[in-house]
């Protein structure tokens, strides 16, 4: 699936949230959006999923336009899953299985295409059988937003939207959740979009990153580029510098040599500055 | 329809669009009346139409509603707004006194009997009503929902000597206030997010649709009574109640103009004793 947007702008009431924004999304992609609060982030993947039903310009989905209803308004589309921000907030069932089995009921879906989809689901988001039958609220935080996310899975979208699904975990399940995510993305080759303020997990995670500022598409940028050689544009959008690109570029300058890393992932980044840092300590030795 | 009535259809920002209350701001002399000043003049004035009787006292006290209408500057169509739901009740009041007073028989189907004082009787009912609504739309129109709680918690301040909770009373119709926005913010993210998982009323028979509303008002109530328990520690943190009562950053103050106001809404109280007693 290949998602295309052609200059296009949204405005609520006089205020412009988006303009002219041109851009393709291909797929089995992890694309990161970011920016500071405000810059249209959130307006733009909501256009996307066909949640703001007035726009101009034109959105195109694999060349065709996407669907609209009779007054030709964007209508929502079905094959992209959305996930908001703390998304268990969502939760009203029961139980995680009338839970995770409500999109497809909607849909009309027989029991055992749902009970399939939910053994399929569940490893996904890292959860066993056992949670079927708990009452989602009794659920910890985290166990919480995974039945969320499982939930949003059910639906098999070819395009996943995030809105910074870690906000309010710990570490750990910080960590574990995006791991999950990208396992996810990888093996099933779909498109992943993040929106983050996380600049580290960005770093990390991402095959493409789009930077957005005023209601404007800054940049769709490689993250390696955008990390190690634009990083003056994101301490000019407020955003932060991922720690261990800090770390590479403090080596940098004290040792006075370039290093030449492979991406701007923390392993990547480890593995060339090591070395370097073994030498330095043999020289004093 | 529940959510229609918002205005939630789509997925725009509701929250930007939705006024609480139905403040107009026509920076008329009402808007800058001392909101305790409004409340008092609009009981005295309510308490005189008690006095309605002669068609004079109704001619009287129209031309005093209209000219306090004129001046409140708020275009016509707002008060119409605060009518029209009510219209029903005007008809059916209407139709229940012009049916059922005994008098003068001016047309009669078998049982059915319309009568000369049931008509009077009727109109004079609905009428009577009709300023009572306008009188109360001129309040709301131009005092805003804030002010009026705060004119309403000085008023009944006294009433705290008797131990009567006046000061907790108030806080708690200025929160319920403040979060009607925010509650609506949240409602419209929910639905969103419920939309993004397939949910979509329309598509719904009529029997479902009856259940249609559970997820989005399960959600909904979690999420307040979330959010009223952080407030409530938030507002103990805060020694809220240990002590001394709250004070206001604005503290309201009688002007010339409120006194003019006041005599005036008492003077027309007055009129309309006399023409009662006086049966003019």
């Amino acid at each position: 699936m290949v998602y295309q947007l052609d200059n296009l702008s949204v405005s609520y009431a006089d205020q412009v949230a988006l303009q002219g924004i041109n851009c393709i999304l291909f797929a089995g992609k992890w694309i990161s959006i970011i920016g500071p609060t405000g810059a249209g982030k959130s307006t733009f993947v909501k256009v996307l999923k066909g949640l703001i039903p007035t726009v101009k310009g034109d959105y195109w989905i694999d060349q065709q336009p996407a669907p609209r209803d009779t007054k030709g308004q964007l209508k929502v589309v079905p094959e992209l899953g959305f996930v908001f921000q703390y998304p268990e907030h969502q939760l009203f069932e029961t139980t995680v299985y009338k839970e995770l089995a409500f999109a497809l009921n909607l849909k009309g879906a027989s029991r055992q295409q749902i009970t399939e989809t939910i053994e399929r689901v569940l490893p996904q988001v890292g959860l066993s059988e056992e949670i079927l039958p708990l009452n989602p609220f009794q659920l910890s935080g985290g166990e919480k937003r995974r039945v969320a996310l499982a939930s949003v899975l059910m639906t098999n979208p070819k395009l996943l939207i995030l809105d910074e699904p870690t906000a309010g975990l710990d570490p750990a399940s910080q960590v574990s959740l995006l791991k999950l995510l990208k396992s996810w993305q990888q093996q099933n080759q779909r498109t992943l979009l993040f929106v983050s303020h996380q600049m580290d997990d960005v770093a990390e995670y991402s095959d493409e990153v789009i930077v957005f500022h005023n209601g404007q598409l800054k940049g769709h940028y490689d993250p390696k580029t955008l990390f190690l050689e634009k990083a003056e544009l994101l301490v000019e959008l407020g955003l932060s510098i991922p720690e261990p690109v800090q770390l590479l570029k403090l080596i940098e300058e004290l040792s006075g040599h370039k290093i030449e890393v492979a991406s701007c992932k923390e392993q990547d980044i480890f593995d060339a500055v090591q070395p370097i840092w073994h030498s330095r300590g043999q020289g004093h030795g | 329809m529940l959510f229609s009535q918002f205005g939630i259809r789509g997925g725009k920002g509701m929250a930007d669009s939705v006024i609480v209350g139905q403040y107009v701001e026509t920076y008329s002399i009402f808007h800058r009346l001392d909101p305790r000043t409004k409340l008092i003049s609009i009981v005295i004035l309510m308490l005189s139409f008690l006095m309605l009787g002669t068609w004079l006292s109704y001619a009287v006290a129209t031309f005093f509603v209209i000219g306090i209408l004129l001046l409140s500057k708020v275009p016509i169509q707002f008060f119409w707004r605060g009518l029209r739901p009510l219209l029903f009740i005007l008809l059916f009041t209407f139709l229940y006194n012009a049916l059922f007073t005994k008098g003068t028989i001016l047309w009669s189907w078998s049982f059915i009997e319309i009568t000369e004082e049931g008509l009077q009787t009727g109109l004079r009912f609905v009428w009577r009503i009709i300023l009572l609504i306008l009188l109360a739309s001129v309040l709301t129109l131009t005092t805003k929902p804030l002010d009026l709680a705060y004119g309403l918690e000085k008023l009944l301040a006294p009433l705290s000597k008797l131990g009567v909770p006046v000061e907790q009373f108030s806080l708690m119709i200025v929160i319920a206030i403040r979060f009607i926005p925010t509650i609506k913010e949240e409602l419209d993210r929910i639905l969103l997010a419920q939309k993004a998982r397939g949910y979509d009323l329309t598509a719904l028979s009529l029997s479902k649709r009856i259940f249609a509303y559970i997820p989005i008002i399960i959600p909904l109530l979690f999420t307040t009574i979330q959010r009223a328990e952080q407030l409530s520690y938030a507002i103990d943190a805060r020694a809220y109640g240990n002590g001394k009562g709250r004070t206001s950053y604005r503290v309201l103050q009688f002007q010339q103009m409120d006194y003019l106001a006041g005599g005036i809404a008492l003077l027309f109280a007055v009129i309309l004793v006399w023409l009662k007693i006086g049966k003019v």
